[in-house]
């Protein structure tokens, strides 16, 4: 089955092409061109509840954006939300995954224990926890109150708190899985050669588990701060933004100016900004997983 | 690397299997689909439990005995025939917030078919699209934006009627009842406060008709009966505040209660687990009364609402669309003071309280009163869910006599229209169904099953003000009803006065600070909208209600 240049027949060239195009037109269909829309829509002014059609306004949306203060506040709050959750989810989750990579009875059980807040609705865990921190009838609040004697109102005083608790509870397992995996990887040669050199624990870990754990790390680091940065959800149903707007981050906030205000071409606007501030954050993450 | 061969012989069998595991999975769970749509179909009755009270009073020579007689009742309606007796030709669908009054409109639509059937030649059936009240703005207007013909009916929260009807997705209704003696007839029989804000955009202007009342609803006070008649607990607030505590319903409504007095009482039936409260120790602290201040939808709009225009303040000018001098005037100050001084007598999660947590707090028998809905009352009477449904009662809200010696009783209005989607292929069919829905029989039903009644003859009987134990309040207090902004950029105002209050209630802003926020932001969005200009060519309201309020008169 040759042609004469060597080549294999047209038909058997183009049946690869035809097998991939429904999954690229699905692609092309449903994100790609829906995406260019929304970009060209983010120079309009337009409201999708309006009987009235678009009117171009340049780049006046991102202007006003980049000036509004209410976003900068959101923007502020968002940042505060990632850095809490993120870092306090990378230290429990690297406690938890020395914690079982260390082998002991019933290690498989309660890791499955451990790991079953990532098979949550992500609205159900901020539905339960809104129970919990409730102020007249929570369980958290029933033991603050016992600890501190005083009457705790977490939502009020303390929403930052809650909101970064939830979100701790829900996705430390899923760094402790990311590191575990990381530990289980080195090579058993590596950590008895360590052992047999007497390195202290800290040269351990710096020259043998250190270097094997980092890729996954990265990445582990990498998905939660996405997946923190457009956390929505969770926050939404435990406090709606409030109190005021002190936990209102900006996914809440694009929600409210998408399909409340009904601003469609400034909340789409708002949503490239937000793109582009993941995919900077994602470069800057790989290329310091890369550097090292 | 070994590859390892697959023959044909395994390859078909796998292939087999597979499908034969395919064809199971799709048999049993049609059959799981067909069971679940059947226990998932729409309810044919519709059941409410509640206490009936009958006060009798003896006069004797020189004495006079009031007895109480309480009993529980359960009230249920139902469909009527089985709708199988006719054969539906057409199904359009009814969307509803998922609450009572929607699970009851579906029942009572359900003598639909047989009704239209006989008056307009052709059997409809009204398939009824509950939608939870936390996602049913979201639902019907990204629906409506893409110009979907279904539903053909849908329930509209007063204050989005601006909104759908200047973007085109509702029917204006005025050239169908002109030529429609009956829906002329239908017309008049509605509450003016009702035809106001439930039925008109811009407010109270007839010549856009969009709606027609559905379900009334308003903002009641229920308070612990048992309580407020407690001889010490009477002797003791009296010694206290030099005043009684309300006792009779007179005493609330057509008596002057001030909001400042139901702040003395909240303030007073304030206790701390330990303390004695009618006689008995307290296990668990005891609050004085539950407001909504959550910062969710439209929770501390409607309170706030009621508590500023009884202190003679509107969040702005309908006419001209000024905000300083309205929101952050010293009157609205005031009313903002006020709202955040109840706090301190508030359960704790005060600021999380909308009309589920206010409910839950006073069924647990741990607060002396609430202020919530009607539409939310009936499952305090109900003794499987409240511990107090027998020692309860329901009144109007106070008012309040402010600087100017004027008394203002005005409360924040709820309740919903039913609208015509402008995009459905059968406007004369909903037309049949609203007058459907205001037949006598249905409007028995709808009563019965706890729906808010809409028409002033039925309002105003004995027969309805006596059916229930919250009807008489709501009954009297129709009339003094006010709502905010029905303009299409309501959401974006109502949002800033939730992120405002709720922030001052939170004590992050002090309440100049918030009224002074609400006034500019509400400026930037108004000038950004160009209001009134912009809108000019639907009308102007009827009347200005900030204008009103001030002087203290009645909207309707």
């Amino acid at each position: 089955m040759s042609t004469h240049k060597g080549m294999p027949p047209l038909s058997y060239r183009l049946f690869p092409v035809l097998l991939i195009i429904p999954a690229v037109s699905l692609v092309i269909f449903l994100v790609i061109f829906p995406l260019i829309w929304a970009l060209g829509l983010s120079f309009y002014s337009y409201n999708a509840l309006r009987a009235e059609p678009p009117v171009f306004v340049g780049v006046q949306n991102y202007v006003r954006l980049l000036n509004s203060v209410e976003v900068w506040k959101r923007f502020v709050t968002t940042i505060q939300f990632v850095v809490l959750s993120v870092s306090i989810e990378f230290l429990i989750g690297f406690g938890l995954a020395h914690l079982f990579y260390v082998r002991f009875k019933g290690r498989r059980l309660a890791v499955t224990l451990v790991t079953t807040p990532l098979l949550i609705a992500p609205v159900a865990v901020g539905i339960f926890h809104r129970y919990l921190f409730d102020a007249t009838f929570g369980v958290y609040t029933y033991f603050a109150n016992l600890l501190t004697g005083g009457q705790v109102r977490f939502l009020t005083s303390l929403p930052m708190f809650a909101i970064v608790w939830m979100d701790v509870w829900q996705w430390s397992p899923f760094m402790m899985l990311f590191i575990l995996a990381g530990l289980e990887a080195i090579p058993k040669h590596l950590m008895e050669s360590s052992q047999i050199d007497r390195l202290s624990a800290l040269n351990k870990f710096r020259y043998v588990v250190w270097p094997t754990i980092r890729p996954l790390v990265a990445l582990a680091l990498l998905f939660r701060t996405m997946d923190a940065f457009r956390t929505f959800d969770t926050i939404f149903t435990l406090t709606g933004g409030g109190p005021g707007t002190a936990t209102e981050v900006l996914s809440i906030h694009i929600y409210r100016v998408a399909f409340q205000f009904y601003r469609t071409g400034e909340s789409t606007a708002l949503a490239f900004i937000f793109l582009v501030i993941i995919i900077l954050l994602t470069n800057v993450y790989l290329r310091l997983a890369r550097r090292e | 690397m070994r590859e390892k061969k697959i023959n044909r012989r395994i390859a078909l069998g796998t292939t087999a299997k597979v499908a034969t595991a395919a064809v199971i999975t799709g048999v049993v769970g049609g059959i799981a689909g067909y069971l679940a749509g059947s226990s998932g179909a729409a309810p044919r009755e519709v059941t409410r439990t509640q206490v009936v009270e009958r006060t009798v009073t003896v006069g004797g020579v020189g004495q006079t005995v009031t007895e109480t007689v309480t009993r529980t009742a359960t009230q249920t309606v139902t469909a009527g025939p089985p709708p199988t007796e006719v054969k539906p030709e057409l199904t359009i669908t009814f969307a509803s917030p998922e609450w009572l009054p929607g699970r009851l409109t579906g029942v009572i639509a359900e003598g639909f078919p047989a009704w239209s059937k006989a008056n307009i030649g052709k059997a409809v059936q009204v398939k009824m699209d509950l939608i939870p009240w936390d996602a049913i703005f979201d639902r019907l207007s990204t629906t409506l934006a893409a110009k979907s013909k279904e539903p053909t009916l849908l329930i509209s929260d007063s204050q989005w009627l601006g909104q759908f009807y200047v973007g085109g997705h509702i029917r204006r209704l005025n050239d169908i009842i002109a030529r429609d003696p009956e829906l002329q007839q239908l017309l008049n029989r509605f509450d003016e406060s009702l035809v106001y804000f439930y039925m008109t955009y811009p407010q109270g202007n007839k010549d856009n008709i969009v709606g027609f009342a559905h379900e009334g609803d308003v903002l009641l006070m229920v308070y612990r009966h048992d309580l407020f008649t407690n001889p010490t607990e009477r002797e003791n607030f009296k010694a206290q505040y030099g005043y009684d505590l309300p006792q009779r319903y007179e005493d609330w409504y057509p008596g002057q209660l001030d909001w400042y007095q139901v702040r003395d009482i909240a303030e007073f039936f304030t206790r701390k687990a330990g303390d004695e409260l009618a006689g008995k120790r307290l296990d668990e602290d005891f609050y004085g009364i539950a407001m909504h201040m959550s910062r969710a939808y439209d929770a501390i709009a409607c309170p706030f609402g009621s508590l500023l225009y009884c202190h003679g303040e509107y969040w702005w000018d309908p006419e001209t669309g000024e905000t300083d001098g309205f929101i952050n005037s010293p009157r609205a100050r005031q009313a903002l003071d006020f709202y955040k001084s109840l706090v301190p007598y508030s359960p704790p999660n005060a600021l999380e309280i909308w009309f589920d947590e206010a409910n839950a707090v006073m069924q647990a028998g741990r607060v002396a009163m609430i202020y919530n809905w009607a539409g939310f009352l009936p499952s305090l009477f109900d003794p499987a869910a409240s511990k107090v449904y027998n020692v309860i009662r329901v009144v109007p809200p106070p008012g309040h006599k402010g600087e100017d010696g004027i008394f203002r009783r005005y409360s924040g209005i709820g309740g919903q229209p039913m609208c015509i989607n402008s995009y459905s292929d059968y406007p004369e069919v909903a037309l049949a169904f609203i007058k459907y829905w205001f037949q006598p029989e249905n409007q028995r039903k709808w009563a019965e099953g706890g729906g808010g009644v809409c028409l002033r003859d039925i309002i105003q009987t004995e027969w309805f003000r006596t059916l229930t134990p919250y009807n008489r309040a709501y009954a009297d207090s129709i009339a003094f009803q006010v709502d905010f902004w029905n303009v299409p950029f309501f959401f974006e105002m109502l949002t800033v006065v939730q992120e405002e209050i709720h922030a001052a209630l939170a004590g992050t802003i002090s309440t100049s600070s918030a009224l002074d926020n609400i006034a500019r932001r509400h400026k930037e969005i108004i000038e950004r909208e160009d209001y009134p200009r912009a809108f000019e060519k639907y009308g102007k309201p009827a009347k200005n209600v900030a204008e009103l309020i001030r002087k203290g008169l009645p909207i309707g």
